[in-house]
């Protein structure tokens, strides 16, 4: 995938460039509540400039390799790092677009997950958690409901009852409190 | 010291404190045998469970996790060429050759043999450094402190994988986040968006789990996960160890300099046995008889690698405990854990607490050996365990994070807070930022805001000593230094790359 890792690190350096300069604004309200010269906005402004300076540097090392690899043309961008694939688990890649839909339904099943936990308790979300994030994650070959039922309801249990009294721990419990 | 040392071990010769050590120690091979795991994660869902415990008791648990972790890694990575943590990355270019070859009960005996020596010569070493220095550090005041914090962040954001840059930026970052809340000496609350719940900041746990934890599982979550094909290695047959005394002490040399090595890469902050096992690698490569041979399956390449790793523990230990600068990842964990038991490590660490300090040397020789009893005699379980697929372990540990986060305060807040990190962390792994250095730049840039606030009280408002006072020099020559060497590295690797 030639370009792939310049396009994230153009990103990467403009967000960051955001952020420093939002940051930066953001320290105008601070108040001074000591005599001193520095105040609580001393250290925030150094490190957004310090975020400013190397995010440009970033910016304009990206943009410099982009246009060397233009020049010398050989179609191909030297990547910094080969990009670290888990041998064991991918047979042929699985495509871009399958992997960030993969990785946003994780997200959103976690989501869901800690916004229902208060509600419905810790035992019950976290034995549907534990179910479809098995099946999210393997493939379904491995499904296998019985020992993921067993699983995923043992170790809500366990987790629960062992933090309870072993660590004096209460963990929310929702309805079923 | 050795009455000192006495006390500690048998602080730690209780029934409930040699259990403890035991389990972190079995459950650190687990997950350091396991490769997506590391020795991180095991001490992030554990450190939890050690609120309730006294703090020898609960450290007594963690230095296992942190041995075992790092030792389990040479099971994959001799059987299946994966090296299950970092730490064991060239114990791969030997060790597989090694059983392909046949030998793998060899590899076995040597890898356990010299990892637990590498941990022993590095205990000792963090025994008797550490102990001066935290006395030396006891006349260091602020000045001296900001100093040693910048040392520390240049130095990880530098020796850190990848582009220095990167490194840094991340090291700035992690300093961001750790200004959300009040500010030091005023309270000033900073970056809180109106939210009550960020007046005291985000907690040091949900955001080292959130970033290491959480954000290896989301990056793991992209591709589905198959059964592991590979996992039906038979396990080695093991007859002793494998190697003969003669084959032992003609390993002596290398297994002293690997250590040593080890012990010197796990004091400077934030390169820990992940580095210390390539570079002592390829040290022994380049100083044998016989180059050529390494990757072939010798002894050497083994013993080099082991070695290094285990020795690095000590080494990183070095820092956390004289100065309370944690070394790598998992020393910051250690940090948190001491912290929220209300022990501050640095140099008042030995005086003020030193049931706990000695605690701790016992606890990491008692589990160093549990260690080596462990892989020498339940190799065949450790091995059946590389076969527990992990669509299965992944959620169990993401449930057993949130269960974290919450511990500390009872408040879901901070599950909240571990999501906010780990989909950070997934960010960070996307756009190759190292973590380590965010992590370091979020424990230490409060330090050194403080230290920084505080010294500007003592000169007057006057910066110029912050660089001239003798100490403090010192630390910010080196650190200095450490970019320049890198960013001529960097350069160099460039132009070598762009000749081809």
């Amino acid at each position: 995938m030639p370009g792939l890792l310049k396009i994230k690190d153009l990103i990467a350096a403009v967000l960051l460039l955001i952020l420093s300069i939002a940051m930066y604004l953001m320290t105008f309200n601070f108040e001074r509540l000591t005599v001193s010269q520095i105040g609580p906005d001393f250290a925030p402004r150094l490190t957004a400039g310090g975020i400013f300076v190397l995010s440009l540097v970033l910016l304009f090392q990206t943009l410099l390799d982009w246009k060397r690899a233009k020049k010398e043309n050989s179609g191909k961008v030297t990547e910094g790092h080969a990009e670290q694939e888990q041998a064991e688990v991918v047979e042929e890649d699985t495509p871009k677009v399958e992997r960030y839909r993969n990785v946003a339904l994780t997200t959103g099943l976690i989501l869901l997950y800690i916004y229902l936990m208060p509600k419905l308790g810790f035992l019950i979300t976290t034995t549907v958690y534990l179910f479809v994030q098995f099946c999210l994650l393997g493939q379904k070959k491995t499904w296998n409901f019985l020992l993921f039922t067993f699983l995923s309801v043992t170790t809500a249990v366990v987790v629960y009852y062992v933090f309870r009294f072993g660590f004096e721990l209460r963990l929310p419990d929702g309805i079923l409190g | 010291m050795a009455a000192d040392l006495i006390a500690g071990f048998s602080s730690m010769f209780t029934p409930y404190n040699m259990l403890l050590i035991v389990t972190g120690v079995a459950m650190g091979l687990v997950f350091g045998s396991i490769p997506g795991l590391t020795a991180t994660m095991a001490v992030a869902i554990c450190l939890p469970i050690t609120f309730t415990m006294d703090p020898g008791s609960g450290m007594a648990l963690l230095m296992g996790l942190y041995i075992g972790g790092v030792s389990g890694g040479l099971i994959p990575a001799i059987l299946l060429k994966l090296p299950g943590t970092p730490s064991s990355i060239s114990s791969t270019f030997d060790g597989y050759p090694m059983a392909q070859k046949g030998e793998a009960g060899k590899a076995f005996g040597l890898a356990f043999v010299f990892s637990f020596l590498g941990g022993i010569l590095s205990i000792t070493a963090l025994i008797l450094i550490s102990p001066p220095l935290a006395e030396f550090a006891l006349r260091f005041g602020p000045i001296e402190y900001f100093a040693i914090t910048m040392f520390a962040l240049t130095l990880i954001s530098s020796l850190s994988e990848g582009s220095i840059v990167k490194g840094m930026l991340s090291a700035l970052l992690g300093i961001s986040l750790a200004m959300v809340g009040s500010a030091p000496i005023d309270s000033f609350p900073r970056f809180t968006f109106g939210m009550g719940q960020l007046d005291a900041g985000f907690n040091l746990l949900p955001a080292l789990i959130g970033l290491f934890a959480v954000g290896e599982i989301l990056n793991i979550s992209e591709r589905k996960i198959s059964p592991l094909t590979k996992g039906n290695t038979p396990p080695p047959k093991m007859k002793g160890f494998g190697f003969s005394l003669s084959e032992f002490f003609s390993q002596g040399w290398n297994y002293l300099r690997s250590s040593l090595m080890g012990v010197g890469i796990g004091i400077l902050p934030g390169i820990g046995g992940g580095t210390a096992n390539i570079i002592a690698y390829a040290t022994a490569k380049n100083q044998s008889r016989y180059p050529e041979k390494f990757g072939t399956g010798i002894p050497d390449g083994v013993v080099a690698s082991e070695s290094s790793n285990n020795a690095a523990i000590g080494g990183a230990l070095v820092p956390l405990m004289a100065l309370g600068i944690p070394g790598d990842t998992v020393t910051a964990m250690l940090l948190g854990g001491l912290v929220i038991h209300g022990i501050q490590p640095g140099p008042l660490f030995f005086t003020n607490d030193t049931d706990i300090v000695y605690g701790i040397f016992a606890a990491l020789i008692i589990a160093n050996i549990a260690m080596f009893l462990f892989l020498s005699m339940g190799i065949r379980l450790f091995v059946k365990i590389l076969s527990i697929p992990k669509h299965i372990l992944l959620p169990i540990i993401l449930v057993l994070c949130a269960v974290g986060a919450f511990a500390e305060n009872n408040r879901l807040f901070d599950i909240w807070a571990l999501l906010f990190f780990g989909i950070l962390g997934y960010l960070f792994l996307k756009g190759k930022f190292p973590i380590a250095p965010a992590i370091l730049g979020f424990i230490l840039g409060p330090i050194a805001e403080e230290n920084l606030r505080r010294g500007l009280q003592l000169t007057q408002e006057n910066f110029w000593p912050f660089l001239t006072e003798p100490i403090a020099a010192v630390f910010w020559i080196i650190a200095l230094l450490s970019v320049v060497l890198k960013g001529w590295k960097n350069y160099h690797q460039k132009k070598s790359l762009g000749g081809t």
